[in-house]
């Protein structure tokens, strides 16, 4: 089936398998920031933002993205965009194997976009389907909250 | 993962839709948000009909309901002013991520999961409708819904909440569990008249295998004042009346105690908007 896709602020086309999920058809282009975890929605290790929502990609068909807009853990500037946030999470000791962070850091994004200043709830709840395995899901919301209060009014 | 899926449609309106369903055979479904389809590895579907370009994404209120299209997240209605109370709350406990909600509709809540969505039990307990195109159109109470086997071939399109009186307050409380849904979710929604309750309605899930409206309970409230020996009495009929099930998620000693404990929760959280609302009137 044919589809068109914007991936990162540019187009593609695509001919593909109607079966093929979002996140296969993203790491087959090279966007390996989409991690497969569970493969079932619960590890949120393969969020992208969709058309502005926080999305699972691998509980989604790539056929129901056909003519949305996928933005992915590569169009984050880490220097600019979070410039406060990779000082932040190693000085709370929460990157052990770094798996989960794309994840984490487009639901946070789409937080940060929908809420530029999130309450501690706000910040839970957006992080509720994201999984950390090394380090439980404690440390990084600590050290996301810390690096939105550095941040503060940046968004 | 959908190994046999070959065809994939995309209707522009409920009449194309409703053809499609209509010309083929039991191999074909529905999807819209597409979450449970992708996580119970269904290999048996061969065609999809999505129906997410029906226009079905709304939330609308008038002055005597809030109407929801089948195909609304159910993270619009977390977030919906309109929504409000009950029925946000029953949207985010019906999926503790946020990446989920931002994909599962109502129409899903309703047909794909199972019964146990506290939303299911919020719209018991605000005595919804849902209405159904194909064929002739037609709406159905929530509790006749919950209890048919299938669409017979129609849509679900929309599900109407009637609108509250002023002197209406609802309540939810879940016992939350590590899984999808809360264990046991208890909804309520009480209307007083001059500090009496005058109309009560109340629906539990997770203790049987569907959602309940708690009859027996609404009965003995109706006509009382809400205080602490009523709340206790009517939580001990929720016990007494209703024998739950017993599974590996918890055994029915507990999740009777528990269906007492959110009961009680639901009717005195009514108790206190209703005294709120008096004290900041006067």
């Amino acid at each position: 089936m044919k589809i068109s896709l914007t991936i990162n602020y540019k187009k593609h086309k695509f001919d593909l398998p109607v079966n093929r999920t979002l996140s296969e058809l993203l790491r087959s282009q090279g966007f390996w920031s989409v991690k497969q975890g569970c493969v079932a929605g619960d590890c949120g290790n393969c969020t992208v933002i969709l058309d502005g929502r926080a999305v699972n990609s691998c509980i989604m068909l790539a056929v129901q993205a056909d003519a949305m807009h996928v933005e992915t853990f590569e169009h984050i500037d880490m220097a600019t965009e979070f410039a406060p946030l990779k000082e932040v999470l190693m000085d709370f000791g929460d990157i052990d194997c770094g798996y989960c962070m794309p994840g984490m850091m487009m639901a946070m994004k789409a937080l940060l976009v929908k809420i530029p200043d999130p309450t501690e709830e706000e910040i839970l709840d957006a992080l509720a389907g994201s999984v950390c395995r090394c380090t439980s899901s404690v440390k990084p919301v600590a050290a996301i909250s810390e690096a939105l209060r550095l941040m503060r009014g940046k968004w | 993962m959908l190994s046999n899926l070959k065809a994939y449609f995309r209707p522009k309106s409920i009449p194309e839709a409703l053809a499609l369903l209509e010309k083929n055979s039991g191999a074909i479904l529905v999807v819209a948000g597409g979450t449970k389809l992708l996580q119970i590895q269904n290999n048996i579907v061969q065609e999809l009909v999505d129906i997410t370009a029906l226009g079905l994404n709304y939330i609308r209120e008038s002055s005597s309901e809030i109407r929801l299209g089948a195909t609304t997240p159910l993270q619009y209605l977390v977030d919906s002013a309109t929504a409000g109370g009950m029925l946000a709350e029953a949207a985010r406990l019906s999926d503790r991520s946020t990446m989920i909600r931002n994909v599962s509709t109502v129409g899903g809540q309703l047909i794909s999961t199972t019964p146990l969505s506290p939303l299911y039990c919020a719209f018991l307990a605000l005595q919804a409708q849902v209405r159904i195109a194909g064929g002739s159109e037609f709406a159905l109470a929530m509790n006749i819904f919950l209890n048919k086997k299938g669409l017979e071939g129609g849509l679900l399109v929309e599900v109407i909440v009637p609108k509250t009186k002023p002197t209406t307050f609802s309540a939810i409380a879940p016992i939350q569990s590590n899984g999808q849904h809360p264990l046991i979710c208890a909804c309520t929604r009480i209307t007083f008249m001059n500090s009496t309750c005058s109309e009560a309605k109340l629906a539990i899930t997770g203790t049987q295998k569907v959602p309940q409206r708690l009859h027996a309970v609404e009965t003995f409230l109706e006509g009382k004042k809400l205080n602490e020996a009523n709340v206790a009495a009517a939580a001990d009929i929720a016990c007494e009346m209703y024998h739950p099930i017993s599974d590996a998620m918890a055994s029915e000693e507990y999740r009777n105690e528990v269906a007492r404990v959110v009961v009680k929760r639901t009717l005195r959280d009514c108790l206190e908007q209703f005294e709120d609302n008096l004290e900041s009137q006067t």
